[in-house]
């Protein structure tokens, strides 16, 4: 029983990870806000510069044109990213889940499909690259099966014009699995009695799927986009490990474009605005996103 | 009372312990009390620990101190470890890095432009301390550049932070020997740049391997390891100065040919399928296993082709050819600094740190021992002592003019191509040109227009 006197003790255990996130978690989001204003390059902040709003500038309002170039870009692959991811990985995840809930080998499924989420990204995105190289598996096997039309010479990843497409693949095999859990729990939380109730009514399987089901998923989907859309605006380690945003910028995200930046460049004042100004972004479509359910929820 | 007491004898312990995980790594702190000391060293390239370790013996047995040698791979992630080892001010005595200036490591290094005499700097290759040593031109430009930092603002003309270890040039094609007798021609250098392509026509059309691989994912390689010498020829090095320095259009009919070799190859399909997603190591690998009759590199490439299991024999080796009717009608290997050493401000032994970075740039035993082991050329002169150098070596350094040359005097305008944003564009532009779905001309009329609008808003 915890007396008036030991209140204090729960507290006491919580100290050491709430100073551990005041120090790791906190001070350097806090830092990275303040070196947006900035210019610095990386080594001993006594030799940062103020400047104001002008690393934003730079590349929203064009003061930097190439830059800025490079940041539209960016935010337009970020954003193809995630249209495709939903409007793909959505169907894809509830037609899979309706297939867990209802086959007899469910766990078997279950494990070949989760495994994306289990599988190390450096290592899977790397078997990617392969797959996707000139002499890969995917143009082997389109030539295979006479599907000339579809084989890239320059390997997926080696062309301009194919080489988000192959981005978005991964991005869609990586995400998968996260929507694919969120729908399964959803449908099996669904109370078997609406359909039996349903059922005497006479309504069919599509009318149950649209008028009860869909509903009863709806904060799920939710979840799923906005999850889906913030990990798009955060792409970075299949972009880089298989395109490091070429050829020709054409898988530039803001991820790669803030690292560059950053490591590469020594801007990291630039980079920091680049990075909070997509955090913004994310989050403004999060609150559209919330919005449009909760009207339709 | 007794539980009391261990506790305290635990937390005794564990307070012990943590103060002495806390404390710095870097080396022993000196030799007070007999201890021998210990140097520490970083470096980021794999390939050159063996001559580090010779070097690092031979230091040893002249004064006792032994230095002992961390590599951290790949090199971006050096870098980092670098920059943030210097942020929390736990650098090792010794830094192995790129031979450069103007990138705020400064702050984390000892100056060394008090500490090292001509004595030291008069054995180097002419050249050697160009990339190193703060210029005028590059004072001037930080000056005026919104974008310097404070770091480069500060720094002073003359002032260096690291000493030479070793020089090499790009520009120099790799052929595979074989093939290119195979398809019934003679592996020899080829004049200009014109035969050069025909060459590769040939071996391709005759031995069905493409023409040639490069690391063309990194969109500046092609520019860096031939376009820039090729320009230099073109017009010699006041031409490409006037295209660095905003004074000349790309576009223009004296400019656009080097533009123009590019698409040549681009054009006429000679290029390794997948060679915009291909890397520096993937385009060494391709010609190492014959997926490529030729490969761009430079001097360093040969002992990475030999680590793949090449035979030199089967390699010819030639400079960047000119382009017909160029003004220099032949590349001269002028060598430029790829790596220096530095020593960490913060050191607790600077003054041996110092004396070790001297002593393996400039004493000839040393350079000699650090050369061969590392397969690179020392950045000292070691006049006739390069019979000690392997044969290979030998013939390399042999090779190099000693004195600076063209590419030299072009140098420091390089050193401000990234302050001109218009060439990042370009390089993109190439990109697209490789794959043919920009023409020449589109890809130098943006770069000329870009250009322009840059300088008119003051970027």
């Amino acid at each position: 029983m915890v007396t008036a006197k030991k209140k204090w003790v729960p507290y006491l255990f919580l100290l050491p990870g709430i100073l551990l996130f005041l120090a790791i978690g906190v001070y350097s989001v806090g830092f990275s806000v303040i070196l947006s204003f900035y210019n610095w390059s990386g080594i001993d902040f006594s030799n940062a510069r103020f400047e104001g709003l002008s690393n934003f500038k730079d590349f929203l309002l064009g003061d930097s044109p190439v830059v800025s170039r490079n940041f539209y870009y960016a935010l337009l692959h970020n954003f193809e990213l995630a249209f495709f991811q939903v409007i793909i990985v959505i169907p894809v995840a509830l037609v899979l889940a309706f297939v867990l809930q209802n086959t007899k080998m469910a766990g078997f499924y279950r494990t070949l499909y989760f495994l994306p989420m289990i599988a190390s990204g450096i290592a899977v995105f790397y078997v990617w690259k392969g797959l996707f190289e000139p002499t890969g598996v995917l143009n082997s096997l389109f030539a295979t099966l006479g599907l000339d039309f579809l084989v890239v010479p320059e390997g997926m990843l080696g062309n301009s014009s194919t080489s988000l497409i192959g981005i978005i693949i991964t991005s869609i095999w990586g995400g998968l699995p996260g929507t694919l859990l969120l729908y399964y729990a959803g449908l099996t939380a669904v109370d078997p009695t609406l359909y039996e109730a349903a059922s005497v009514d006479g309504a069919s399987k599509a009318t149950m799927i649209r008028k009860i089901t869909w509903p009863l998923l709806k904060p799920m989907t939710l979840i799923a986009v906005i999850q889906m859309v913030n990990g798009a605006f955060q792409t970075f380690e299949n972009v880089f490990i298989m395109t490091g945003g070429g050829p020709a910028g054409s898988t530039e995200v803001i991820g790669t474009l803030v690292y560059r930046t950053a490591f590469i460049d020594n801007d990291y004042g630039l980079a920091s605005a680049i990075g909070w100004t997509s955090f913004l972004v994310t989050g403004l479509i999060a609150i559209f996103s919330i919005r449009g359910f909760k009207a339709d929820i | 009372m007794n539980k009391r007491m261990y506790a305290m004898g635990i937390l005794l312990v564990v307070a012990a312990l943590a103060v002495s995980a806390c404390s710095s790594g870097s080396g022993n702190g000196g030799s007070d009390g007999g201890v021998k000391k210990t140097l520490k060293m970083w470096t980021w390239k794999v390939a050159y620990g063996p001559g580090f370790e010779a070097a690092a013996k031979l230091y040893e047995e002249k004064t006792g101190i032994k230095v002992e040698i961390e590599t951290f791979t790949p090199d971006d992630t050096y870098r980092q470890k670098v920059r943030a080892a210097a942020n929390s001010k736990n650098l090792p005595d010794v830094i192995h890095y790129w031979a450069t200036n103007g990138d705020s490591l400064e702050t984390s290094l000892l100056e060394l432009t008090p500490n090292v005499g001509d004595d030291v700097l008069n054995s180097y290759f002419g050249p050697a301390m160009d990339p190193i040593r703060v210029t005028q031109k590059q004072v001037d430009n930080w000056a005026t550049n919104k974008n310097a930092t404070n770091v480069q603002k500060g720094l002073k003309v003359g002032e260096f932070y690291g000493l030479p270890l070793d020089i090499g040039g790009f520009f120099t094609f790799y052929g595979n020997k074989k093939l290119i007798e195979q398809a019934g021609l003679k592996a020899e250098a080829p004049k200009t740049f014109e035969e050069f392509v025909t060459m590769m026509e040939t071996v391709q059309k005759e031995t069905k391997v493409p023409g040639l691989v490069f690391g063309a994912k990194l969109p500046d390689l092609w520019e860096n390891w031939a376009g820039s010498a090729l320009q230099i020829m073109l017009n010699g090095p006041e031409g490409y100065i006037n295209l660095l320095e905003r004074k000349a259009q790309m576009s223009d009919p004296n400019n656009i040919k080097v533009a123009q070799a590019l698409g040549s190859i681009a054009e006429k399909g000679l290029m390794m399928p997948g060679i915009l997603s291909t890397v520096i190591d993937g385009a060494d690998q391709a010609f190492a296993s014959s997926k490529a009759a030729f490969n761009l590199g430079g001097t360093f490439t040969m002992s990475t082709l030999l680590a793949m299991g090449m035979n030199a024999d089967d390699i010819v080796t030639f400079s960047v050819p000119p382009i017909a009717g160029s003004k220099l009608d032949k590349w001269s290997t002028d060598p430029f600094t790829l790596t220096m050493v530095s020593v960490s401000k913060d050191s607790k032994n600077k003054d041996e740190a110092l004396d070790f970075i001297k002593f393996i740039t400039s004493d000839p035993d040393a350079a000699i021992a650090f050369s061969n082991g590392a397969f690179t050329v020392s950045a000292l002169k070691i006049g006739d002592r390069s019979k000690d150098l392997s044969p290979a070596l030998k013939a390399m350094q042999e090779s190099f003019t000693t004195e600076p040359g063209p590419y030299s005097k072009v140098q420091p305008y390089i050193d401000n191509r990234s302050n001109h944003k218009e060439w990042e564009e370009y390089f993109q532009s190439m990109q697209s040109v490789i794959e043919k779905k920009m023409t020449v001309e589109q890809a130098t009329k943006k770069f000329d227009e870009r250009m322009k609008s840059l300088a008119a808003s003051g970027n």
